[in-house]
């Protein structure tokens, strides 16, 4: 067929529709290679602009029309094929955004939030930062004595929590840390932890290591070292969520000016545009690696 | 009396005395709303509470544990500034900025 068409017969064939009968005639005294085969069955034409089987050749002429194929058939391509890519590109820049806002977070080399920790959670068991791994997690620190903005946020870490496995099928491991190991035994956290989400883990630990582990989290640590028991006191700490990626490194900080229904999309989105340290590494050295820095 | 006497706080409030301390506090508090009292560490006002509102501090220190009691009166006055900006910032048709993102 392509033959066909570079043939200069062809193409005057093309330019004066009127001769078409004609020019039908040149073709078969040309006598071009393989020309005979084809001009046998001249009926299939896809290159052709002409409309086939009409009566009348002669009434029939090109439509001058600029906008000849805008058809609705090509118009819902274009709308179709426009909405796809434009979704995919906003899509894909959030991402992009997002996972630059995590590498800043993450810093280079020793992290700037977070890192290894020596605690037990309210059955005794040791609970260190390996326990972080193979699953996002969501990190309060509190203290039970806390009177009004702790069981505020515990509240909403439930709503979320239960947003997020409602609205995403999302599970998170939620875990609270106490500020405050002097009077938050295992036991005391355990029965504390009661009234909020069953899934909530409550962590405390030896003086030492819950301030190591605030310190890690830059979290204000200001519970004095030794108070006698059943002292009545308050403890200063700051009152953020820290989401921690499956390798146990830091992503971002939800602050108290986040309602449950915001915190779940910026959860959802964060763990979107996650990749693995592996995947970043090589995304980096990537020929896209510039979008990174 | 009641700071010493009291016993000693081994277990953590759970969620109703939680809930029992916050209603006792805000009846304290629109109590001092009535006598317009801001501060209820206010050393001028020392009489003026204590003639209104002794029975509802009462309850309120009943309720609530020793440390709670002084955290909540000390952020009343805070709270009512705060509220009061947001609500002057609102009439000037201020726009808020987040601090953080």
């Amino acid at each position: 067929m392509l033959r066909f068409g570079l043939s200069p017969v062809k193409r005057s064939v093309l330019l004066r529709p009127r001769y078409f009968s004609l020019s039908k005639f040149a073709l078969n005294d040309a006598k071009l290679p393989g020309s005979e085969q084809n001009a046998e069955k001249p009926k299939k034409k896809p290159l052709s602009r002409l409309p086939v089987g009409g009566s009348d050749y002669s009434q029939q002429t090109l439509k001058r029309n600029p906008i000849e194929f805008l058809t609705w058939k090509a118009v819902v391509v274009f709308v179709v094929f426009g909405s796809a890519l434009t979704y995919v590109f906003t899509n894909e820049k959030e991402k992009l955004k997002l996972r630059r806002e995590a590498e800043q977070n993450r810093g280079v080399g020793k992290p700037l939030i977070g890192g290894p920790f020596n605690l037990v959670d309210t059955d005794n068991n040791k609970f260190t930062q390996d326990n972080l791994q193979g699953k996002f997690s969501i990190i309060y620190f509190g203290f039970t004595h806390c009177p009004d903005i702790c069981p505020d946020e515990l509240d909403k870490l439930g709503l979320i929590l239960d947003g997020l496995k409602s609205k995403h099928n999302i599970d998170l491991q939620p875990i609270f840390i106490t500020c405050d190991p002097a009077r938050d035994s295992p036991e005391v956290i355990k029965e504390y932890l009661k009234d909020f989400h069953p899934s909530i883990i409550g962590l405390t630990g030896d003086y030492d290591n819950v301030k190591q582990c605030c310190k890690n989290y830059r979290v204000y640590f200001s519970t004095p070292r030794n108070v006698k028991p059943g002292q009545d006191y308050l403890v200063d700490h700051s009152i953020f969520f820290y989401f921690m990626d499956p390798e146990g490194e830091f992503i971002d900080v939800l602050g108290r000016q986040y309602d449950a229904d915001q915190a779940i999309d910026k959860i959802k989105a964060n763990i979107s545009a996650y990749q693995p340290r592996a995947e970043r590494e090589k995304a980096k050295q990537g020929w896209l690696g510039f979008l990174y820095k | 009396m009641g700071l010493f006497s009291k016993e000693t706080v081994k277990e953590p409030p759970n969620r109703s005395k939680r809930e029992k301390c916050w209603e006792s506090r805000d009846i304290y508090f629109r109590c001092l709303d009535r006598i317009e009292v801001e501060n209820p560490f206010d050393k001028t006002k020392q009489d003026k509470i204590k003639k209104n509102c002794s029975s509802e501090d009462a309850q309120f220190s009943k309720d609530c544990v020793t440390s709670w009691v002084k955290y909540f009166k000390e952020k009343r006055p805070f709270d009512i500034k705060k509220e009061r900006m947001l609500k002057q910032a609102a009439e000037e048709n201020a726009e808020i900025i987040p601090l953080n993102k």
